[in-house]
């Protein structure tokens, strides 16, 4: 069954698949597959081809890069970006002082932090936070350049997608407005993490600087971590992280802020996502960032 | 980081993701990224700003890649045949049985020119004349191999575990 028809040959089949086919030709081909359903059924299976390609190795594109596929390696001194991803996916001897550091910088700005010191200490095992923030800078570090596609939908349609990524994380998701701080949003997407939905949001300032609020469903915390606890990461480099959970939600908010714009903008978000139901029990970080705010 | 530098970084995990694709391995995988990086790297003042930077690095890759494997002494010359021969498409698969994992398998058994293209098309959502530049082919031959590929995959993905054969499937396998 080569093709049968004067004006469409095997090209357009493909090209139809790809989205690669001018419009006038495309209705063709759709109407002679319409007649004819063994090829409308090649046409159905090289489509889910593609999408299987994507499902088999598109978690290639969040893994943490090795230390050898990374630029700063061989031009001096990369993005602290580039390093957390390196501090939580190669594991190894690397691991253990820069993940002390974490802990260390986490007790040392009086932080409530994860212990995670104590409970992960040298094992090569990558924890649900770790993970978590992995992924959360992945994604900060693929979406925020982009400057064709950083999201999937516009702030203009705000509305359909805080819609579409509540049902998806199926918990509420909320955008806090960063207006105040000169970020307006710019629009979000749904990520895959680790199995489950995670989103992003994009926000940008006037000066086109970018920064990006993840959220995920919660993991099953270590006894002794509490709801709004913060842990933060900053970078030489001027980007830094803080990730902290709320409820049934984990958040990380990445940027490239100083410690201080860092925590008003964390506080800032938080105070937007607080379920007035459950009034948190001011942690540690709430004074600090108080402190950094004023 | 200077701009380009960082334009660069951008790409690899795409890179990456096709590397692993197409070579299956991630060890060997990897290795090419880390060749493609250095060699963009060491020639990146050659780069048009402009220009599609994913694209000038996946020719990079595809020449290193060529290099490496004559340096193998793979037998290329012989998957090129493959691409004149007449592939009959088979009826439409009644539903897909196969575990998404065994396309991996399958993948790799495909000739590597069709699973270049497949990938290119398939994974990087590149254009036809776009992966025709990076592979050095004309366009009609970017079209045959990416029919003959999906018609092989096609097949394997049809087939109910049943009828399939452990590793040998009946596809045409490399040489």
């Amino acid at each position: 069954m080569t093709t049968r028809n004067t004006s469409i040959d095997e090209d357009d089949f493909q090209a139809f698949v790809d989205g690669q086919l001018p419009p006038e030709q495309r209705r063709a081909v759709m109407a002679y597959l319409a007649g004819t359903p063994d090829d409308a059924g090649r046409m159905t299976d090289y489509r889910n081809l593609n999408e299987a390609l994507h499902l088999l190795y598109d978690e290639v594109l969040y893994e943490p890069l090795p230390n050898r596929l990374r630029v700063d390696r061989y031009r001096g001194r990369g993005s602290w970006l580039q390093r957390v991803t390196n501090w939580f996916g190669t594991g190894g001897i690397g691991v253990i002082p820069r993940l002390a550091g974490v802990v260390m910088l986490s007790a040392v700005s009086g932080f409530g932090g994860w212990s995670l010191h104590g409970q992960y200490y040298g094992v090569d095992v990558e924890t649900p936070a770790m993970s978590f923030t992995r992924q959360a800078a992945a994604a900060h570090m693929l979406f925020a350049p982009d400057l064709r596609h950083p999201v999937e939908f516009g702030a203009d349609q705000q509305d359909s997608l805080l819609l579409w990524l509540s049902e998806r994380l199926d918990q509420t998701v909320h955008a806090p407005t960063l207006q105040q701080l000169g970020f307006a949003l710019v629009g979000g997407r749904l990520l895959p993490a680790l199995g489950q939905p995670a989103a992003q949001l994009m926000y940008e300032n006037p000066d086109a600087q970018r920064i990006t609020l993840y959220i995920q469903g919660r993991w099953n915390a270590p006894p002794g971590a509490q709801d709004g606890t913060v842990s933060a990461a900053p970078g030489d480099s001027g980007i830094s992280m803080v990730y902290w959970i709320e409820g049934p939600l984990a958040y990380a908010l990445i940027g490239k802020l100083d410690r201080e714009q860092l925590f008003t903008t964390a506080k800032l978000v938080q105070q937007q996502l607080q379920v007035p139901a459950m009034p948190p029990a001011t942690p540690p970080s709430e004074q600090t960032a108080d402190k950094d705010a004023t | 980081m200077a701009e380009t530098d960082q334009m660069i970084a951008e790409q690899i995990p795409r890179i990456r993701r096709y590397a692993r694709a197409l070579l299956g391995d991630p060890i060997r995988a990897d290795d090419l990224v880390q060749e493609t990086l250095l060699r963009a790297l060491s020639r990146s003042h050659l780069w048009q700003p402009g220009t599609d930077i994913r694209a000038w690095m996946f020719t990079i890759l595809h020449n290193l890649h060529v290099n490496n494997q004559r340096q193998r002494h793979v037998r290329t010359e012989h998957q090129e045949l493959s691409d004149d021969q007449p592939e009959m498409a088979t009826p439409p698969s009644q539903e897909w049985s196969l575990e998404i994992r065994d396309l991996a398998r399958a993948l790799q058994q495909l000739p590597e020119p069709q699973r270049q293209v497949v990938l290119l098309v398939g994974l990087e959502g590149m254009n036809y004349k776009r992966v025709a530049a990076i592979l050095e082919i004309p366009v009609g031959t970017v079209m045959s191999r990416l029919h003959r590929g999906r018609e092989s995959l096609r097949r394997f993905m049809g087939q109910g575990p049943a009828e399939r054969p452990g590793q040998d499937i009946q596809m045409r396998s490399t040489p």
